[in-house]
C-alpha cells in the first residue's frame, strides 16, 4: 500500500471513458455522481452489492476507552460506524493471478489422505481381483496337477526319488496262470497266504504295493518276489496281464516283524542290484537304503 | 442495495438512460479491476482506495483440518475508506487541517 502505484484520476477517467466510449468529461462525471451515491448509502448504513466485484457495508462499533498514540494520554473512542469492503471471488482471483500456481502446505503431512482419494481405492481393487484370479488360476492347476500325476507321485518322499514304474503298453501275452504255490522259498517268510494280483494298465509296482499294504514302500518286496517272472529284469517295467504274488507279512508294514524287515532288505539289495545292472543312477540310492535296513537288523 | 438499484438511481441523478449507467459502471469495475490486476491502486473521489496487498508465505490457522499450514504468498485487493466518506460515516469532525481528530 504504497503511493506509488496510485494513478491519477484523470488517467482513470480517461480509461473508464475509451472502455465505455463515452467522452471524459462524461465518464468524469459519472464517476463522482456514482461515489456520491455509494456514500450516500453508506452513510445510512446500507449495503452496496456489486456483481462478480465486491460488497459494501458497514459496521457499528460501540464507544471504546483508547489512548492518544502521541501522548500517551487516555481517550475515549466515541461509537461510529465502520465501512468493510468484502472482494467477490472474481475479483480475488484476478488480483491473486501471478500467485495462482501456489497451494497451501501441510507443515504436518495427513497419513490417511490416500482415503479420499479414489484413485487408490481404484487401485486396492485391482489389485484385489488379481489376487482373486491368480489364486484362482493356482487352486485350478493344482487340481488338474492331482488328477494327472499319481497320488503316490505327490506324497512321494525325496530321500528315495520315487521312479515312476509306469507299465508299457504292450500286447498282453495270454493270461498268466494263476499259480497259487509260489516256489520261491528265497524270502523266508510265510507266504502260503500270497494274494494273486494281475497287472493292468497304468499299474505300478508303487500302485500295487500301495493299495495291497498301503505303503508303497514296499514295492521292492513285491518285485524281489515276482523276479523270476519278470523276464526284463528291470524294476521300472512291468508288463500287462502279468500276474504278480504279493508275499504276505508276519507283521504289518506300520509295526514289522523281524522277518518282514529283513524280506524288505533284501528286496531293496536286489532292487539295487538291477539297477546297478542298468547303470540306473537310483543304484546306490537303493544299496544305502537296504545297507542301513541290514545294518539296523544286526543291532537288534 | 443491489447493482441494478445503483445503477437507476445514479442514471436519475444524472439525467441518463440507465443503460448507459449501466454501461458506465460495468466499465469502471472492468478498469478498476483490470488496474488491481497489474498492482495499480485507483481513487475514488469520496468513497476510497481500491489497493492491492501482498502477504508473504505464513504460517497460519486452518478450521478445515484443525491445524496449522503454510499459507502461499498471495496478493489481495484492499480497500480504505476515504477520510471524507470516514468523517460522514463516522459522525466525527476535522479541524481545519483536515486531519481527523
Amino acid at each position: 500500500m504504497s503511493d506509488d502505484n496510485k494513478i491519477t484520476f484523470h488517467a482513470f477517467t480517461e480509461l473508464v471513458a475509451r472502455c465505455a466510449k463515452v467522452s471524459s468529461v462524461e465518464a468524469d462525471a459519472y464517476i463522482h455522481q456514482l461515489a456520491m451515491t455509494m456514500s450516500e448509502e453508506l452513510e445510512t448504513g446500507g449495503d452496496i452489492h456489486l456483481y462478480r466485484f465486491g460488497r459494501f457495508h458497514t459496521t457499528h462499533v460501540g464507544e471504546q476507552a483508547g489512548h492518544d498514540p502521541n501522548s500517551d494520554a487516555p481517550l475515549t473512542i466515541p461509537e461510529h460506524t465502520r465501512v468493510h469492503f468484502r472482494p467477490y471471488s472474481a475479483l480475488r482471483f484476478a488480483v491473486n493471478a501471478p500467485f495462482r500456481q501456489l497451494r497451501i502446505k501441510e507443515l504436518t503431512p495427513d497419513k490417511t489422505a490416500w482415503r479420499m482419494r479414489s484413485g487408490a481405492w481404484i487401485l486396492l481393487a485391482l489389485l484385489a481381483i488379481l489376487l482373486i484370479v491368480l489364486g484362482i488360476g493356482v487352486s485350478r492347476m493344482l487340481t488338474q496337477d492331482a488328477s494327472v500325476v499319481p497320488a503316490e507321485k505327490a506324497s512321494a518322499k525325496v530321500e528315495l526319488a520315487s521312479p515312476v514304474y509306469e507299465a508299457p503298453v504292450t500286447i498282453a501275452p495270454a493270461p498268466a496262470t494263476v499259480t497259487t504255490a509260489p516256489a520261491e522259498p528265497s524270502p523266508p517268510t510265510a507266504e502260503a497266504t500270497a494274494t494273486i494280483v494281475s497287472v493292468s494298465s497304468g499299474d505300478t509296482l508303487w500302485s500295487i504295493a500301495a493299495i495291497a499294504w498301503g505303503d508303497s514302500y514296499w514295492w521292492p518286496v513285491i518285485y524281489a518276489e515276482n523276479r523270476p517272472e519278470l523276464s526284463r529284469r528291470n524294476p521300472d517295467l512291468i508288463d500287462i496281464g502279468t500276474t504278480l504274488r504279493i508275499p504276505a507279512l508276519a507283521g504289518s508294514v506300520n509295526s514289522p516283524r523281524t522277518a518282514d524287515l529283513r524280506l524288505k532288505a533284501n528286496a531293496y539289495r536286489i532292487v539295487a542290484d538291477d539297477y546297478q545292472k542298468l547303470d540306473n543312477p537310483r543304484a546306490s540310492a537303493f544299496a544305502k537304503l537296504a545297507a542301513r535296513g541290514i545294518n539296523k537288523l544286526n543291532n537288534k | 442495495m443491489d447493482q441494478a438499484e445503483l445503477i437507476e438511481l445514479v442514471a436519475k441523478e444524472l439525467g441518463i438512460s440507465n443503460a448507459q449507467s449501466q454501461r458506465l459502471l460495468r466499465a469502471t469495475l472492468r478498469e478498476i479491476r483490470d488496474l488491481l490486476r497489474v498492482g495499480h491502486a485507483v481513487t475514488l473521489p469520496h468513497l476510497g482506495t481500491f489497493d492491492t496487498a501482498t502477504y508473504e508465505e505464513h504460517r497460519g490457522y486452518r478450521p478445515a483440518s484443525n491445524d496449522f499450514a503454510l499459507f502461499p504468498k498471495r496478493r489481495v485487493p484492499v480497500f480504505r475508506t476515504g477520510t471524507l466518506l470516514r468523517e460522514d460515516v463516522y459522525d466525527i469532525e476535522s479541524d481545519e487541517e483536515g486531519a481527523p481528530t
